[in-house]
């Protein structure tokens, strides 16, 4: 290590930031730095998806249909003549509000569930984690179909749809992170100060519990995706003027031989999105926890 | 005079065996009681039962009078401030995650209604007692040694005037010398504040350098001695 290095080092050790910590191991992978930053452009993008598109996402040019990359369509045009840079920036929008409005949602019931299952312990946890466990042993896109097939499609069907197929992973993992952590040293110390049981919980447990299931949100963001997608391209995800990826697949297979960037794109966008979120989502476990070491992460 | 502590025909079992059975002594105030045995004893599982951390399978235990097991959830958390425990894992027993000026005066903000900021500048005497500076409390437990955390400890422990302190194996992890010290300091304290003391080891050395009683847990047998008997036992032991 170069001089500088160290004293970098030492001056983080020292400093009394806890911050610094996960900041100088960000700093020693580079390639997570750039994840980061696609990531970064990629939320950007899909915030200000209707002033980046160039075009209408739905503006209609038949005479120009099926066109390959050109400067007044970067991506091409699709099989109705759509502007498919536009569509594919519109459907990441689509794709994004509802993915993060899913994992918001479960996420927050899921921790709270399943903490409260691992700390109560006794039967209440015993109903808890039968619950989850039936929910877990369910498939979740089959459940997802059933469900869409109850209520119907739209935005608002499918993130309660999705939230009620992902909650239990959450809370799953929140419990088993609370139950391995209840009696460690400094809970037992808290209980015995006389602190409540939800105290202990908020301000000390949920703190040291939490991280694992960051992880597990972020790299869920992207299969969350993934099954929004799955979903469309099976034509019961969302109603066909509504611009979303699995949806454009689907529309484009008829003409993939002859148009085959109707089926690429969006399919690039799906892969690139998922991979974003799933290579974030090992960076932040990687850079959250002390005893991972730069050699063979990002 | 009532005892401040008396343990009545304590017994404990997990299911596939007892773990102790028929524990009975009393601790008066002031006064330091040890507790000693194997590895596997129970020595800690009957500490943690003593202040209700854990409960029993037979027997109750009576602090000042009251029936620690039979108490509501309520009542049993006013109170708990009087009977403390100082743990064996310095680097475990404060949250990781919080400064340690903040675990240390948390207990009592919360008791008193105050800021922790406002509370810890009272606690400022106790930290000069023992031996810490002010500065070193803005740092996270793994930035400080074993026998720091253990010393900061007791002022978290202290700050909520114990009148009973169970101290299970605080020393074991820790070098001769911080153990010699933190031993000194515990007996200062506990003279200072009348504290009475539970003080769980496997070390006989300790054990009578601290101790006035010995309560000793061998296999399913309960035996309170005095020092000299103790002495006698172990150094049969030690043969």
């Amino acid at each position: 290590m170069s001089e500088t290095g160290t004293v970098a080092r030492i001056k983080i050790w020292q400093s009394n930031v806890r911050g610094a910590d996960w900041y100088y191991r960000l700093r020693q992978r580079p390639g997570l730095q750039i994840v980061f930053v696609l990531l970064a452009v990629v939320l950007i993008a899909a915030v200000f998806a209707p002033v980046i598109s160039p075009q209408d996402p739905a503006a209609q040019d038949l005479y120009g249909k099926n066109q390959w990359m050109s400067a007044d369509h970067w991506f091409g045009t699709d099989y109705l003549g759509r502007d498919l840079f536009s569509r594919v920036v519109c459907g990441l929008q689509t794709s994004m509000a509802i993915a993060v409005t899913t994992i918001v949602i479960t996420f927050v019931i899921g921790t709270a569930i399943g903490s409260y299952a691992g700390y109560k312990g006794g039967w209440v946890d015993n109903v808890i984690a039968r619950v989850i466990d039936v929910f877990l042993a369910f498939p979740s896109i089959i459940l997802a179909l059933a469900l869409v097939t109850l209520l119907g499609s739209g935005i608002l069907n499918m993130i309660f749809m999705l939230s009620i197929v992902q909650w239990a992973s959450f809370a799953r993992l929140m419990r088993g992170q609370v139950l391995a952590e209840k009696n460690a040293e400094y809970v037992l110390s808290a209980r015995a100060a006389g602190l409540p049981g939800w105290w202990i919980l908020l301000k000390h447990l949920m703190p040291n519990c939490i991280m694992p299931v960051v992880v597990l949100a972020t790299m869920d963001l992207g299969h969350t995706i993934l099954t929004i997608s799955t979903l469309s391209f099976l034509g019961l995800g969302l109603p066909p003027s509504i611009p979303e990826w699995g949806s454009m697949i689907n529309a484009g297979l008829d003409s993939m031989r002859t148009a085959p960037l109707n089926v690429i794109v969006p399919g690039l966008a799906i892969t690139t999105v998922t991979l974003l979120f799933n290579l974030a989502g090992e960076g932040v476990r990687d850079i959250t926890d002390p005893g991972t070491d730069a050699e063979g992460s990002l | 005079m009532q005892p401040l502590l008396s343990a009545e025909c304590l017994s404990k079992n997990y299911g596939h065996g007892d773990i102790f059975r028929d524990v009975s002594f009393t601790v008066d105030a002031g006064e330091t009681i040890g507790l000693f045995g194997m590895s596997g004893s129970g020595k800690s599982t009957l500490g943690r039962c003593l202040i209700g951390l854990e409960r029993l399978s037979d027997g109750r235990v009576l602090f000042e009078g009251a029936e620690v097991s039979k108490l509501s959830e309520r009542r049993l958390r006013e109170l708990r401030p009087a009977m403390q425990m100082l743990f064996q894992h310095p680097e475990m027993s404060m949250d990781p995650r919080m400064r340690l000026c903040d675990s240390v005066a948390e207990p009592l903000a919360y008791h008193e209604g105050r800021e922790r900021s406002d509370v810890f500048s009272d606690l400022l005497p106790l930290i000069a007692a023992v031996g810490l500076r002010p500065d070193q409390f803005s740092c996270y437990p793994n930035q400080l040694s074993g026998g720091e955390i253990q010393r900061a400890m007791m002022v978290k422990i202290y700050s909520l005037s114990p009148k009973l302190i169970i101290a299970d194996e605080p020393t074991s992890m820790l070098d001769m010398s911080v153990q010699a010290q933190i031993l000194g300091l515990m007996k200062n304290l506990q003279k200072k504040n009348n504290t009475a003391c539970v003080f769980i080891s496997h070390d006989p050395q300790v054990m009578l350098a601290m101790c006035d009683r010995i309560g000793v847990l061998g296999e399913k047998t309960f035996r309170v001695m005095n020092a000299g008997e103790f002495a006698g036992y172990a150094a049969d032991l030690s043969v």
